[in-house]
C-alpha cells in the first residue's frame, strides 16, 4: 500500500471504522481511540497490507482494540447484567424501534455485536466476517443465530415483538 | 455433515438465512421436531432483525493523514551552522575592534604649513574652540610628532624645508591660561604650530579644534574647553555604553 493508497483508505474508510469502533468500544472518544490506533498500525503495516484489505485489516484492528479494552475493564457482562435486571424491573418503559435495537444490542457480548455489525451494517459475508475477526465462518454463523435470538429475546422484553415492529 | 445438539445453531442460522438446499432444510425440520424446545428458539430467530447504525463522520481525518515532508541533508544543516558561527564571529570582532580602539581619538596633528608669505608669528582667525584651548608649547622630535601625527594633517606654519615642530598639547587641568605660544626657531628652524583635533570616531566626522594665537581672553577659553571636553566625554560614555551593549547582545545570541 502506498502513502497516496493510505490516504485514499483514510477518506473512503474513517467514517466506517469509527462507526465501527463507536459500536465496539461504548463511546465515542474509545472510538476515536480506535480509530486512531488502527491507522496507526496500517501505517505501519502498510508494506504488508494490500489496498483491497485495507479496511479489513482496520476493522481487526479496531476489534482486538477495543476486545483488549474490555478485558481491561471487565465492564461487558457486568453491564449487560445491570441493564437486564433493570428492563426486568421496568418492562413498562417505552423505547423506540431504534432505541430498542441499541439497547438489545448492547447487551450483546462483544464478539457477538461485532458479528452483527460487520454483517448487518458493512455487509460483509460471513467469511469476510471470519477473517476480521480471526474466526472460522462456521463460528462466525453460532456467533450470529445466537445473537439474534438473543436480540428478539430482548426486545420481546422490551414490549417488541413481531406485531409491533 | 450430521445435525446435532452441538453444532445445531450453525444448522439453525443457515436454514433461517435460507442458505440450505432442500433436503438440509428437511434434515434441520426433522431435527427441530425431535427437539421442541430448540424449535421454539429457532421461531425467535428472525433474519429481519437487523442492527442499525446511523453513518458517521470521523471529523478529524487529517490528523490520520500521511504527507511528505522535505527532508533536508543533515550536511546542509552543519553548512549553515558553521556559516552562521563565521558571521557571528566576524561580526563580535567588528564590534569588541571598534570598543578597543576607542570611539573617540584625541591627537595632535602635524601642524598646517602656512604659506610662505606668512610671517613668523602665526596670525590664525579666531573660532569658538581655538580661542580658549590653553596650551602648552614644547618641542617634540620630529619622528614622534610624526608617528602622533593624523593622515590629513600637515605642517601649518612653514615655509622652510626641515620644520621644527612645536606641539601644542591640550591641558585643560592646567589653571593656567595662556596664548598659544609659537616658539620661533633659529632662522633655519621654521616655526610650526600644532593644531589640535579631536576625532569622533563613532560619528567619522573630525571635529577640529584649531588654535588661535590671536586670542587674547584666556579665562574664556579654559571654560569653553571644559565645557567642550564635559560634552565629548558624555558622548564617549554613551558610545562606549552602546558599544558594550552591541557587544553583550552579539554574545548572547551566540
Amino acid at each position: 500500500m502506498t502513502q497516496k493508497e493510505y490516504n485514499n483508505g483514510v477518506r473512503l474508510w474513517a467514517d466506517d471504522v469509527y462507526r465501527f469502533a463507536v459500536h465496539c468500544c461504548g463511546d465515542n472518544e474509545s472510538g476515536k481511540d480506535a480509530v486512531q490506533e488502527a491507522y496507526a498500525a496500517l501505517w505501519e503495516h502498510r508494506e504488508e497490507v494490500n489496498t483491497e484489505k485495507g479496511k479489513s485489516f482496520l476493522l481487526t484492528v479496531v476489534h482486538n482494540w477495543a476486545m483488549s479494552q474490555h478485558r481491561h475493564r471487565k465492564v461487558q457482562e457486568n453491564v449487560a447484567t445491570d441493564l437486564i435486571g433493570e428492563t426486568t424491573v421496568r418492562p413498562d418503559e417505552r423505547f423506540d424501534l431504534r432505541e430498542a435495537l441499541e439497547q438489545a444490542a448492547s447487551l450483546l457480548p462483544e464478539v457477538q455485536r461485532a458479528a452483527m455489525m460487520l454483517k448487518d451494517v458493512e455487509g460483509y459475508s460471513c467469511r469476510e466476517i471470519a477473517e476480521i475477526l480471526h474466526l472460522n465462518e462456521k463460528q462466525i454463523t453460532v456467533y450470529l443465530y445466537r445473537a439474534r435470538v438473543s436480540m428478539k429475546k430482548t426486545l420481546i422484553a422490551l414490549g417488541y415483538d413481531n406485531n409491533n415492529r | 455433515m450430521t445435525i446435532t445438539t452441538d453444532n445445531y445453531e450453525s444448522w439453525f442460522y443457515r436454514y433461517s438465512e435460507g442458505e440450505l438446499d432442500e433436503r438440509e432444510q428437511r434434515e434441520v425440520e426433522a431435527f427441530a421436531a425431535q427437539h421442541p424446545a430448540l424449535a421454539d428458539e429457532l421461531n425467535l430467530y428472525d433474519p429481519e432483525l437487523k442492527l442499525q447504525a446511523a453513518p458517521m463522520v470521523f471529523a478529524d481525518k487529517e490528523s490520520l493523514m500521511k504527507h511528505d515532508h522535505k527532508v533536508v541533508p543533515l550536511w546542509r544543516w552543519a553548512v549553515a551552522a558553521c556559516l552562521a558561527v563565521v558571521l557571528m564571529t566576524g561580526a563580535g570582532l567588528f564590534i569588541f575592534q571598534r570598543e578597543d580602539n576607542g570611539p573617540v581619538v584625541a591627537q595632535a596633528t602635524l601642524p598646517q604649513p602656512l604659506p610662505a608669505q606668512q610671517p613668523t608669528t602665526v596670525e590664525t582667525t579666531p573660532t569658538p574652540f581655538e580661542t580658549n584651548i590653553p596650551a602648552t608649547s614644547k618641542r617634540l622630535p620630529a619622528r614622534k610628532l610624526a608617528r602622533a601625527s593624523a593622515p590629513q594633517s600637515s605642517p601649518t606654519v612653514s615655509s622652510h624645508a626641515e620644520p621644527t615642530l612645536v606641539a601644542a598639547t591640550t591641558n585643560p587641568a592646567s589653571p593656567t591660561a595662556e596664548t598659544p605660544q609659537v616658539e620661533a626657531q633659529a632662522d633655519n628652524e621654521p616655526t610650526v604650530i600644532v593644531y589640535h583635533e579631536i576625532y569622533v570616531v563613532a560619528d567619522a566626522e573630525p571635529q577640529t579644534v584649531q588654535q588661535s594665537p590671536t586670542n587674547t581672553d584666556p579665562e574664556n577659553g579654559i571654560e569653553s574647553l571644559r565645557s567642550f571636553g564635559r560634552s565629548i566625554s558624555t558622548r564617549l560614555r554613551a558610545e562606549a555604553l552602546r558599544a558594550q551593549g552591541n557587544a553583550k547582545m552579539m554574545l548572547a545570541s551566540l
